[in-house]
């Protein structure tokens, strides 16, 4: 019915894309690399804060508004893993941490999350990234991640 | 060479190998970014 | 063939209409790249500001060229194929709504009552005359696609066992992926953000009207592609002395397209919250799907150029490709064919790259995405529009090509920039260079404490490369209207180049038929989409207000 290289090349899509598919099972699984989870809505998200579950797991709670994050600086001690919750208060933000590979969607009425381990000490810069009005060029938040005083 | 005109008996050699690269560069740029992201979680 | 003064004034009209739009829209091109740059740090230019530019930027060229374009090389393949001129009254009805529908758009954006950017995701709120302009473009190539299905069903009638052409295959697949898709943002837009934008009701549901863009975003770059590709499969071998390796490749292709172009586009949402991830798993894993249509397009071209390649003398493994005719004037179209071809390589894989799940996370909202897009929409789809669009009005109005040589370098030209401009932006965004921000301002302003210097060399590509492409454009400007302002030479019509098949295929009905594929296309987007909206309707926590992009304080209703 079809050509025999044509059909080749067709079985060889269908072999790279498996390839591809398994690798990213093997990422999901393995390394935990995944997009936001998706969680029910709550109006607590509302409120900006940092928690401390014990010496090395946080909780940052951001804010996105128009046009700033809140928490605009956080610190954090190295080696901690750090739960990130994001939405916004009015029109969408975009929330991204590009070395730590947290990207995610500040939506109003719903709420982002993903799980970040601070291995390095540094100072990592939060950006807004998606358009957000005229100020959206000035929307940055900072995480600083340094050694807790002794 | 008159004969791999013949569209009986043409084989598309090139084009196979043309495929065969752009698999391989599919390979390369998807694999480099993965290893970004690895490295970055 | 020979066309009525009727339907050739329909399509001149709507290639002119975008084509002079085109020139705000390829100016707010280049004015990205010089405020991104940091070349100037202002917040607008001339009255207009970035936000405005980049709107105007996206709609103009993604938007209003693209389906002017794809409507009026519908009609002339469909008349050309088929050999019936389409019916006046709906041409008429669909032109008139399209062009008024154009113009009440550009004036939303260019009074800067629209600068929501082509996506205008609400809370962010445009003048409701945006709205309704846009939605008047999209239902009037509705008009023009009804009539053509009409026109195909009577002579499908009449031809029962004669094998469609491929190109009327892939014009009548491309606009149904581009009604069902439509449908959505059409939903989207008159009934959540109209009476919205006009103060009626009180709030949208945001994750809601995102999913139903991105079920409208995602295909209508497949509709911006398939006339590249009929133009692949049924041109591109003639025109370099060959013949088309597989017709039925072709078919396979765009009747895959069919089924694959629309239940994909949650890889858009990847990060938006309340959708959930098994669904965002299943349209990564389904875009792998729609991929195989573009190998199987990249082979079969590569094997039909190299027939043609080998009949003129070429040998060995490559070398013949030098055989072809990249720079001959009396087939330009070739010049501009293959160059989107090679841009598409690239455009193709960055492409599957974006779609793989968590591999999103590397480059969502950088500048990797303009990028990526920049080779795929401003490669083979924006270089066929303009080769095609210089073709037609020669034709058309049956007079030579102004300045011949300068024509066949353009598209050269152009895809040097673009290759240029996309490795910078590419590489900025994985440095983590956002999108859609004039970065001019902050972070490309050693003066603001927001001044990230890695950005520079990136941005500082994306401006030559983008000064180049700006070149390009400017010279096809003058060639296309040039062309227009010669002296008439010849007769009016419409002559296609026409590939012949290298093998004998038989005629397959399923292959020639559209009840069996339409039938699994709406089967494939209920399963990939209800789970989606249904997300998107139970678990967004609460709607939202309007707000305009130059106030944090939303527009609330007087009570």
């Amino acid at each position: 019915m079809i050509d025999k290289f044509e059909r080749n090349v067709i079985y060889t899509a269908l072999l790279v894309s498996g390839l591809f598919i398994f690798s990213l099972f093997y990422a999901m699984g393995a390394k935990k690399a995944d997009v936001t989870e998706c969680l029910p809505y709550d109006k607590s998200y509302e409120t900006a804060r940092v928690n401390q579950i014990d010496a090395h797991t946080y909780q940052i709670f951001y804010v996105a508004r128009m046009w700033n994050f809140e928490p605009s600086i956080a610190y954090i001690p190295v080696g901690s893993e750090v739960d990130l919750f994001v939405t916004s208060l009015d029109v969408v933000h975009g929330f991204n941490i590009f070395n730590k590979n947290t990207n995610l969607m500040g939506v109003p009425g719903g709420v982002s999350k993903t799980t970040v381990k601070f291995e390095e000490p540094g100072v990592y810069k939060v950006v807004c990234h998606e358009y957000c009005g005229t100020g959206h060029q000035n929307m940055q938040a900072e995480i600083i991640v340094n050694y807790p005083k002794k | 060479m008159q004969e791999s005109n013949n569209p009986e008996k043409f084989v598309p050699r090139g084009a196979i190998a043309f495929f065969a690269l752009l698999v391989t560069l599919g390979l390369i740029i998807w694999f480099g970014i993965y290893f970004i992201m690895l490295s970055r979680i | 063939m020979n066309v009525s003064r009727f339907l050739k004034n329909v399509i001149l009209v709507e290639l002119f209409v975008p084509v002079l739009l085109l020139t705000i829209g390829i100016y707010h091109g280049l004015m990205q790249v010089i405020y991104r740059a940091g070349v100037i740090h202002q917040a607008a230019v001339a009255k207009l500001d970035y936000y405005q530019g980049l709107t105007l930027h996206g709609v103009i060229n993604a938007v209003v060229l693209t389906t002017f374009f794809a409507v009026a090389f519908g009609h002339a393949t469909i008349a050309f194929y088929l050999k019936k001129e389409p019916n006046r009254k709906a041409t008429m009805l669909s032109l008139i709504l399209m062009v008024v529908g154009t113009l009440l758009a550009a004036a939303a954006m260019l009074s800067g009552k629209a600068s929501v950017l082509y996506t205008f995701y609400p809370p962010l709120k445009a003048h409701p005359a945006f709205y309704i302009g846009t939605a008047m473009l999209i239902v009037g190539s509705w008009v023009a696609y009804w009539d053509w299905a009409v026109i195909y069903v009577r002579w499908k009638r009449d031809h029962r066992d004669v094998n469609t052409p491929l190109a009327v295959i892939g014009t009548l697949v491309n606009f149904t992926i581009w009604f069902v898709c439509t449908l959505a943002v059409a939903y989207e837009v008159l009934v959540l953000l109209v009476p919205w934008s006009l103060g009626w009701t009180d709030g949208v549901n945001v994750v809601l009207a995102r999913t139903l863009f991105w079920f409208f975003g995602h295909a209508l770059v497949y509709f911006w592609l398939l006339p590249s590709y009929i133009m692949f499969y049924t041109m591109l071998p003639k025109l370099a002395g060959g013949k088309l390796y597989s017709g039925m490749a072709g078919r396979i292709a765009f009747f895959m397209f069919l089924i694959l172009s629309i239940p994909i586009g949650v890889h858009h949402q990847f990060g938006d919250p309340s959708i959930g991830r098994g669904i965002k798993l299943t349209q990564s894993i389904l875009t792998f799907g729609v991929a195989i249509p573009s190998f199987i397009t990249a082979f079969t071209i590569a094997a039909s150029l190299e027939y043609a390649a080998r009949l003129r003398g070429g040998k060995g493994l490559y070398r013949w490709i030098w055989k072809l005719p990249f720079f001959r004037k009396d087939v330009f179209l070739f010049g501009y064919l293959i160059n989107g071809l090679i841009l598409f390589i690239f455009g193709g894989l960055t492409g599957l790259v974006n779609a793989s799940y968590s591999l999103n996370n590397v480059v969502h909202n950088t500048s990797f995405v303009p990028g990526h897009f920049h080779l795929t929409v401003a490669g083979p789809v924006f270089l066929a529009i303009l080769g095609m669009s210089i073709f037609l009005v020669s034709q058309l109005t049956g007079k030579k090509i102004f300045l011949p040589a300068i024509n066949t370098i353009i598209p050269y030209l152009w895809t040097v920039g673009v290759l240029i401009f996309s490795t910078g932006l590419m590489w900025g965004g994985l440095m983590g260079e956002p999108r859609r921000t004039n970065m001019g301002l902050t972070y490309l302003n050693p003066a603001s404490e927001q001044y990230h210097s890695y950005w520079v060399i990136s941005s500082m590509l994306g401006l030559a490369g983008g000064g180049i492409m700006f070149v390009a454009g400017f010279l096809y400007f003058i060639v296309f209207f040039g062309t227009f302002f010669r002296k008439k030479t010849a007769a009016s019509m419409i002559d296609f180049p026409v590939s012949e098949s290298l093998h004998e295929e038989k005629r397959i009905p399923l292959f020639d038929t559209f009840r069996p594929w339409l039938l699994l296309m709406g089967i494939i987007i209920l399963m990939a989409y209800l789970p989606a909206i249904s997300d998107a309707l139970n678990n967004t926590g609460r709607k939202a207000p309007p707000y305009l992009p130059s106030d944090p304080t939303p527009i609330l209703p007087k009570k």
